[in-house]
């Protein structure tokens, strides 16, 4: 497993995708003719840890966990981090280094991660991309109400905010890293709706 | 038939088109932007971004 980046056209709804692109008039069966990952410039930005597992006083989130806006805040107040537009905003829930592993089954079919309504908390504060340590950002099962990756649609279609997944954060949080450098160049794959990336952090 | 299939089209369109409006948002970076939340990088928030790191900058592949 590796991380990923979801590009703006991996998740529309209703073949509705970011910009008011449909789906007829840009998915093809050899790919995307617009949206594409390859179109993504290089991504260099100030990237911020936010420690949920550490919010939580735990080594690691269990399944289908939620992470809420109050939980987002209150932990950004107490690890003393402020989102500023064009940031990378990373969680880590040590989800995957604690499961993946042991037990690939229960990693695989659940995951902890925003509900609907902190993807929507978070997109407000303009990040360029929201990523977690899981494989899918999102908790899953969702909590009840919730809509399943609903979090994605608010992120990719309505705002143009990016999605990295299974982000090895471990080592950040760690050291206790709450402030980066982050970079990525991706392959430029054309007409791509997700891309296999290696993201690099420096502090 | 070629008519009854054509007003069919047009009540399509004309229920559509205002539905369409309101299911999406065109982007605050022009209709013809495809690359999103990305624009929010210039050549300042790169340098900052440089900031961040101590100068003998420790650095990990997040893979």
């Amino acid at each position: 497993m590796g991380p990923q980046l979801d590009g703006l056209g991996h998740l529309g709804e209703k073949n509705l995708y970011y910009n008011c692109n449909h789906a007829f008039d840009f998915v093809t069966l050899s790919g995307l003719t617009k949206l594409g990952t390859d179109k993504v410039p290089p991504m260099v930005a100030r990237g911020v840890l936010i420690d949920m597992a550490r919010h939580f006083k735990v080594d690691a989130m269990a399944p289908g966990q939620a992470i809420t806006p109050a939980d987002i805040d209150a932990a950004m107040k107490a690890q003393g981090i402020k989102i500023q537009q064009g940031d990378v905003v990373l969680f880590h829930t040590g989800y995957t280094d604690a499961r993946l592993k042991s037990d690939p089954k229960t990693w695989v079919s659940t995951q902890p991660g925003l509900t609907n309504a902190a993807a929507a908390h978070l997109a407000k504060m303009n990040p360029m991309a929201v990523g977690a340590d899981t494989w899918g950002l999102e908790a899953v099962p969702p909590v009840p109400g919730d809509r399943v990756f609903y979090g994605h649609v608010t992120f990719l279609k309505e705002n143009g905010i990016y999605i990295l997944e299974t982000m090895n954060t471990g080592r950040l949080a760690k050291e206790g890293v709450k402030e980066f450098m982050f970079v990525l160049g991706q392959a430029r794959v054309k007409g791509t709706v997700q891309m296999i990336i290696n993201p690099v952090a420096m502090w | 038939m070629i008519y009854k299939w054509l007003t069919s089209a047009v009540v399509a369109l004309t229920v559509s088109g205002p539905l369409l409006a309101q299911e999406c948002k065109p982007s605050k970076w022009g209709a013809n932007d495809e690359i999103g939340a990305a624009n929010y990088i210039t050549p300042q928030s790169v340098l900052a971004a440089t900031k961040k790191t101590s100068g003998g900058p420790r650095f990990i592949t997040m893979t």
